[in-house]
């Protein structure tokens, strides 16, 4: 059976949308979809829904659309399930960094680390309404790839790979059967009904007098990841699942990855620094 | 007479049974020597190759996409 594809960027990344058969309008309105979301829960945009709950941090409970009371319950959910490491409550930290606006606009000089508490203590949830500590921030682009890419898959229906900037999700039994041809560690791995991302060090990185910076933040530290890994794919049940594994794995570097992938992921490639 | 009998006969009880117990326990402790499980916990690191369990297939067919972040 043959398939249709998009390839579009949004989120800062490259995406694409792929459906097996006829698709429609369904690749069009997918990727509309996507934009959309990156509108409303972009850090960078002043008048997104994140940028406004960011900004209401220590006024109390704010009211919140259910799809970011959603994001801030997955945040929450990642941040127990991986004890910490993956925490959406480094807004301050990333700032710190001088990844303060797109890096397509080039990093700002960074100032000192900021280590934060841990999520449950600067951002509780209940429902419809969300509510930040004082001088709190959440930045949503550790888990909301994942979580996008989960939920478009069942939008789209039927057959169909989401791929938002590598955190992908596979839907169905791809274009011959056998599942959808993804490549993963220098191989092709068939997926149906799963999951898969990769965290990586090499991506967003920049160097600022002679020190070299990237996205992923470790919160025991407030600072850049340094722990022997550059990079970690793996395959899980969810876009969602498999986004925190990899990061959770790439946090606890070499000596302790393997042990919790072989518990947590269907498959897994580790990459050191 | 009889009160006492019955206190002694329960002490007595009491004490066969915490000393079965103990020894049952003493008797089937783990093996401090025995395989932690999942087995990974004790091997050195695995880096740097894919690693499968049953429920991923693999293919020699081309990839339509990738997880590598972009």
């Amino acid at each position: 059976m043959p398939h249709e594809e998009l390839r579009f960027r949004s989120l800062g990344s490259n995406c694409h949308l792929l459906i097996a058969g006829a698709a429609g309008d369904r690749l069009t309105r997918g990727a509309a979809w996507v934009a959309g979301m990156h509108d409303r829960f972009s850090r960078f945009i002043p008048g997104s829904e994140l940028s406004r709950f960011n900004r209401a941090a220590g006024s109390g409970w704010t009211a919140v659309s259910g799809e970011m009371e959603a994001l801030l319950r997955a945040a929450l959910a990642a941040h127990e399930l991986s004890g910490g490491l993956v925490h959406t409550g480094l807004l301050g930290a990333i700032r710190a960094t001088g990844y303060t606006r797109s890096l397509a606009l080039g990093p700002t000089a960074p100032g000192p680390a900021v280590a934060p508490p841990p999520l449950p203590e600067i951002l509780q949830v209940r429902p419809t309404a969300g509510r930040l500590a004082p001088g709190a921030g959440v930045d949503l682009g550790g888990i909301a790839k994942g979580w996008m890419a989960d939920r478009l898959a069942v939008r789209l229906g039927g057959n169909c790979l989401v791929n938002l900037g590598g955190d992908l999700y596979a839907r169905g039994s791809g274009p011959d059967g056998a599942g959808w041809p993804v490549a993963m560690g220098g191989r092709t791995l068939l997926l149906e009904d799963q999951g898969a991302a990769t965290s990586g060090t090499r991506s967003r990185s920049w160097e600022h007098a002679g020190e070299h910076f990237h996205h992923l933040l470790d919160p025991r530290t407030g600072r850049p990841s340094s722990t022997g890994l550059s990079e970690v794919s793996v395959v899980s049940g969810t876009a969602t699942d498999a986004e925190v594994h990899a990061k959770t794995a790439l946090l606890l570097g070499p000596g302790s990855a393997p042990a919790y992938l072989a518990g947590h992921a269907q498959a897994w490639w580790v990459m050191p620094a | 007479m009889r009160p006492l009998l019955l206190k002694a006969g329960a002490t007595l009880l009491t004490l066969l049974a915490a000393g079965g117990s103990a020894g049952y326990v003493a008797g089937h402790l783990k093996t401090g020597s025995a395989p932690l499980h999942p087995a990974v916990v004790g091997q050195p690191a695995a880096t740097g190759r894919l690693v499968l369990s049953p429920s991923v297939k693999s293919g020699e067919v081309a990839a339509v996409t990738s997880t590598r972040a972009s």
